[in-house]
């Protein structure tokens, strides 16, 4: 379980979960990098792994023409960056998501799909759970400091 | 995202130099940039990478569809100057397997000499 400490300073955004709105739920990733001062490879993990859940739930999270809410909030403290993604959408658990095979030649490579993967390669610790109200919360965890990885969870929990 | 395009005749090779983040926002654009040439017949193709220091599976998304359409028309399409944190989504989904990378435009432009493609 991924608890929220204490202390820790939050961003948050609601919005529609369409496309025109993908560049403002990216801000909030670039504001927090900005405020807590994340080195550039952190930064570069947070924004790859927002950009996945917030495409993959609006892209493929609600009906086509009927999109619903999606909400980003990040907290940081001294040892992690945390990030919540909620929607109202489909429950849809990512440890569900195929692997796709990384040794496959160029013409059995399908186009798509990497998305999951590289969001399980760059965070720490993910967490999904199907909120009372029938939409996703998903919970994703980047350490800021390596060494302080994996002492309140499991690298590839997502994986499992 | 920027995109220029020049063509180098001499190898008959058409450089594509890509400046800013190649994301969910920008990928389409890149994609039809990269296949407004192979529709022109320029299949020999290089990437500039130096000015991009950001990429996500939407970039993946373009890349592999301009190599698979570059490889079918007798073609390819290279890597030059990648960034370590493009490197880095590379490495991580496979695709240094499938993409021949380069260290600079010139060696890229140059290897199309060495190998038939």
């Amino acid at each position: 379980m991924i608890t929220e400490r204490p202390g820790a300073e939050r961003l948050e955004l609601t919005s529609v979960a369409v496309r025109a709105n993908l560049a403002a739920l990216m801000g909030l990733v670039d504001q927090a990098v900005e405020r807590e001062r994340l080195g550039a490879e952190i930064a570069g993990d947070l924004r790859l792994a927002v950009e996945e859940v917030c495409v993959n739930v609006i892209d493929h999270g609600y009906p086509a023409g009927a999109p619903g809410p999606i909400r980003l909030a990040i907290d940081c403290d001294p040892d992690r960056v945390v990030v919540v993604v909620a929607d109202e959408a489909v429950p849809f658990d990512p440890t569900h998501a195929p692997v796709p095979d990384l040794d496959a030649g160029l013409d059995e490579r399908p186009i798509g799909g990497l998305g999951w993967h590289l969001i399980r390669q760059v965070m720490d610790e993910i967490e999904h759970e199907v909120s009372p109200a029938g939409g996703n919360v998903l919970k994703l965890v980047k350490y800021r400091n390596s060494t302080t990885r994996g002492t309140n969870g499991n690298r590839d929990q997502g994986n499992q | 995202m920027e995109i220029a395009i020049r063509a180098i005749s001499e190898f008959d090779v058409t450089v594509i130099e890509i400046t800013g983040s190649v994301d969910s926002l920008t990928s389409e654009k890149l994609i039809g940039a990269l296949n407004d040439q192979l529709e022109q017949d320029r299949v020999r193709l290089v990437a500039d990478l130096s000015g991009v220091e950001y990429t996500s599976s939407a970039g993946l998304r373009a890349l592999l569809i301009t190599l698979k359409d570059a490889r079918r028309r007798g073609g390819d399409f290279r890597l030059a100057s990648v960034r370590p944190p493009v490197m880095r989504v590379l490495e991580l989904s496979g695709f240094t397997s499938i993409l021949s990378l380069f260290p600079d435009v010139e060696a890229a432009v140059a290897s199309f000499t060495l190998r038939s493609a």
